[in-house]
């Protein structure tokens, strides 16, 4: 490995030796322990890499986060009715809903029985002695 | 994000004190300003807010996703900054004259050598360095191939050790 290996090295793996691949990491060790220029690199790319994690602080400015909140527009009606309708809740409702209301039109439209008949049909099938009508049976 | 697409801001606001210093710390190092980061990081929580029924789970992190978003929206910006404003009115790139006391001088100098890097160069280098992301996922947010991120992130690393050794003397 010669010098511009070397930095072409740094360039792509930066100054962690450790990152390096197998043979390019054994070779960039033994250059860094024989030149001077080497290990000058390997020192300004371990002040880049340095340089670089200080710019992993950072904090929003504190009042950001609200103005975000703020500049939402306001929820749209008809897209949260049509939310609604879409929701899961919506078809057994709506099951539910029809069945009640076939159930009200059925009894609303079909005429109504003759109560009294129904009485005597109920009486009749309560007192009469209907086993006469079977006397001849075996 | 199923919350957010039903437009729940409770679910939002979450959402926003986990991902916003880090959606901001990346538009503060491609941007070069604290302010022009806040009006940017608006934006993009607000095509967020608007977008989130197209996030696909499972296919990205909403990590990745959110800041594929803050990254098109930046270049968006810079682009047609660079459109309307003459070379001659062109702003010292990088350099931050509001937040100028704000800052380390380190920072400022990183900030400084962010912005001499071309924007690709430098949406690489933030996104892959600083922002920690795997050159998989830097390079999806970017919608360029892993070999021509790892290029340009040579080349930014490359250029800012050049910088830096400017500085240094």
């Amino acid at each position: 490995m010669n010098i511009d290996d070397f930095e072409q090295g740094l360039d792509r793996w930066g100054s962690d030796l450790d990152s390096w691949p197998d043979p390019e990491r054994d070779a960039a060790s033994m250059l860094v322990e024989r030149s001077e220029r080497a290990r000058a690199l390997m020192v300004q790319g371990q002040a880049l890499d340095g340089w670089l994690d200080e710019g992993r602080t950072h904090r929003a400015p504190m009042q950001l986060k609200q103005k975000i909140l703020d500049q939402l527009p306001r929820p749209d009606i008809w897209q949260r009715a049509a939310d609604w309708f879409a929701s899961a809740f919506w078809p057994p409702a709506l099951a539910g809903a029809c069945a009640l209301l076939l159930g009200f039109a059925t009894g609303t439209l079909l005429p109504a029985a003759n109560e009294e008949a129904l009485i005597d049909d109920v009486a009749g099938l309560a007192f009469t002695e209907t086993y006469l009508e079977f006397e001849d049976a075996p | 994000m199923v919350l957010i697409a039903k437009q729940d801001h409770e679910a939002f606001s979450h959402l926003l004190t986990r991902h916003l210093d880090s959606i901001h710390r990346y538009l503060v190092r491609l941007a070069g300003s604290t302010a022009d980061a806040d009006e940017l990081a608006q934006e993009t929580f607000l095509r967020v807010w608007l977008n989130a029924r197209t996030f696909e789970a499972g296919r990205v992190a909403v990590t990745t996703w959110m800041h594929r978003i803050a990254h098109n929206v930046c270049v968006d910006e810079l682009r047609r900054r660079r459109r309307t404003t003459s070379l001659d009115e062109a702003p010292e790139p990088g350099v931050d004259e509001r937040g100028v006391h704000q800052a380390t001088e380190r920072l400022e100098h990183l900030q400084a050598a962010l912005g001499s890097l071309p924007e690709a160069q430098r949406s690489a280098i933030v996104l892959s360095r600083i922002q920690g992301f795997s050159n998989q996922d830097a390079a999806r947010i970017m919608n360029v191939s892993v070999h021509a991120l790892e290029s340009l992130l040579a080349r930014a690393r490359r250029n800012l050790r050049l910088r830096l050794a400017d500085l240094s003397e």
